[in-house]
């Protein structure tokens, strides 16, 4: 018997039905491994430890704590302040980099030049139900009533569920360089970044940093024809920027968007961004629903969930795929009304989503204001060719801005 | 006849209470944390009661929930889980009509295992309270979302940690050599 074997008398609970002869072996192991005699004493300490039975009015005290503490079933926990964090926008590198700790980036910007390339059609898993209705859904608008049962979204933008921010170069930071890397990539059927290359940087010291970083980023795939497309020539640019040092005696500026540094707040955010990525790692498995459930669970345990749009747009594009468009529409309102509050507002294609959703649901006008309430700035062209077949196909239903 | 949510939440949490209690108490090391810890997962869990009832696997999916509570140490109560006091102990399970001696002998090393825990990390603590609870590696690695590797690797060096601050505890002073 040697130590693996030990560990897996213990980790597969066999201690108590162990041969003669094994119980002999073990026993001549512990006497000559210290390691495993220190672990066996462990264990044998832990399974003595007396656990003393469960009350039986425990039940009752789990229901008053329940009522007392004012939760109500099914709804999220409505967070008492409203510091909103996303990945976007600003984000500290290494606490340790004192003063320069600033690492920020541009909204992704998708170069819609290279059109989208449906992936080839899966013979061996056809979902015709999907391809029927999207067919419905290119020609039926126009006659489309608002009594009709809703027309199934066929097309959705991707997301972006998490961007880890890059490493800062130590070489740039001690010549205290900025810079920026342009990367092109290829966001998988999955969601997963693929193909990374740079196109263009101010310095190739920054570009190893930034293509790594790129890798690690988490889509939700653009979806055309009901189906799951991988997109490729997407464009971002990573702008490697240092905050500037503060005065003396100053407090280091701190940017609403950053996460939490202070010890327990962090390590939540970290251990929820962990969860983050295992619901991703469940959708690109196709496993909708244990991501739904994921995300269920992220949202129990950290309060921050509740207050992170990405968490609202995960489950806005998963209801979706499954067709509760009740659902997924409370959810991008969910997501918006985080966003929104952020400097520069940080959604990327939800304001879309949810007026593609109103739409089918023959919810013109709604789709309308969505349109006009979160409206699309420069630097997301790819989003604004969405944004204006809907709002010519609104138009042609006699909704328009001024009929609002 | 409906039922209202309460009810329903009852029904549904009820089957898992004994299971969710025991992990917490090996978790908190007394009565009193455990149950608080008990009532702030089901507090957790009844926001989202449309989940609990359609998942398959309910008793899982609230020790998942206590677990991460536990770990990351984000709690919606002010108590930590993490007290260990003489007063708190309870014996009920010593019950051979052991003698005074006996009885205070079990305590002290029950008191004894029950420090020694209070060293170890959160979530090596964890992963051995489920361990010694019953759970298999695949349970486990549904709970705790690590990969059965990690989850060998972890265990191995719980147990060690643990023995040798047993070690260091019996044969007192130092905890210092467990590093």
């Amino acid at each position: 018997m040697n130590c693996t074997d030990v560990a897996a008398v213990i980790d597969e609970h066999r201690e108590v039905r162990l041969t003669t002869a094994e119980r002999c072996a073990l026993d001549d192991h512990l006497g000559g491994c210290e390691p495993c005699a220190l672990a066996w004493r462990a264990q044998m300490a832990l399974a003595a430890l007396p656990v003393p039975s469960t009350r039986a009015s425990l039940l009752d005290d789990v229901l008053r704590a329940v009522q007392r503490s004012g939760t109500t079933a099914h709804a999220p926990r409505r967070a008492a302040h409203a510091r909103i964090l996303f990945a976007g926008a600003l984000l500290a590198a290494g606490a340790a980099l004192a003063a320069v700790s600033y690492v920020a980036w541009d909204e992704a910007r998708e170069d819609n030049s290279v059109q989208t390339v449906p992936a080839a059609r899966d013979a061996a898993a056809p979902d015709t139900s999907l391809r029927e209705t999207s067919r419905a859904a290119e020609s039926g608008f126009a006659s489309a009533e608002a009594t009709t049962p809703a027309v199934p979204i066929a097309e959705v933008e991707p997301f972006l569920v998490a961007r880890p921010p890059p490493k800062y170069p130590s070489a740039a930071l001690e010549r205290r360089l900025e810079g920026f890397v342009q990367v092109e990539y290829t966001v998988a059927r999955n969601g997963a970044v693929e193909e990374v290359k740079v196109v263009t940087s101010s310095d190739a010291v920054f570009e190893s940093a930034a293509a790594e970083a790129v890798l690690r980023w988490r889509y939700l795939p653009r979806v055309v024809a009901g189906e799951r497309v991988a997109v490729q020539g997407v464009q971002t640019m990573v702008r490697f920027q240092l905050a500037p040092a503060p005065a003396e005696g100053e407090p280091a500026k701190r940017d609403p968007g950053l996460r939490p540094s202070d010890g327990e707040a962090a390590r939540a955010f970290l251990a929820f961004e962990r969860g983050l990525e295992v619901a991703w790692q469940r959708f690109a498995a196709d496993d909708l629903r244990g991501a739904e459930l994921e995300l269920d669970e992220l949202r129990a345990t950290y309060e921050v969930a509740s207050r992170d749009g990405r968490v609202w747009s995960f489950y806005g594009y998963i209801f979706t795929q499954y067709g509760d468009y009740g659902r997924a529409i409370a959810a991008y309102e969910n997501a918006l009304a985080r966003y929104e509050k952020l400097p520069g507002g940080v959604w990327q294609g939800e304001q879309l989503a949810l007026a593609n959703l109103y739409f089918a649901r023959h919810e013109y006008a709604m789709a309308l204001k969505t349109l006009l309430k979160y409206r699309v700035t420069e630097d997301r062209r790819s989003l604004s060719t969405g944004i204006e077949t809907l709002i010519e196909k609104l138009r042609a239903l006699g909704v328009s801005e001024e009929t609002l | 006849m409906n039922t209202t949510p309460h009810e329903d939440f009852a029904q549904l949490v009820a089957p898992h209470l004994d299971a969710l209690f025991r992990a917490a108490y090996r978790l908190a090391g007394n009565r009193s944390d455990a149950e608080d810890l008990v009532q702030d997962v089901c507090v957790r869990a009844y926001a989202l009661l449309g989940t609990l009832k359609t998942i398959e696997q309910p008793k899982r999916w609230l020790l998942k929930i206590q677990y991460r509570a536990f770990v990351d140490g984000v709690r919606h109560r002010d108590r930590s889980p993490l007290r260990t006091t003489g007063e708190d102990l309870d014996a009920t399970a010593l019950s051979e009509e052991p003698g005074p001696d006996d009885v205070a002998e079990a305590a002290l090393s029950e008191r004894r295992i029950l420090e020694a825990l209070t060293h170890l990390e959160k979530q090596q603590r964890a992963l051995l309270a489920l361990q010694v609870e019953g759970y298999s590696l695949a349970e486990m690695q549904a709970i705790t979302d690590l990969s059965t590797d990690v989850l060998k690797a972890r265990l191995c060096r719980a147990r060690i940690r643990l023995g040798k601050l047993l070690g260091a505890e019996r044969g007192a002073p130092a905890l210092a050599m467990e590093n």
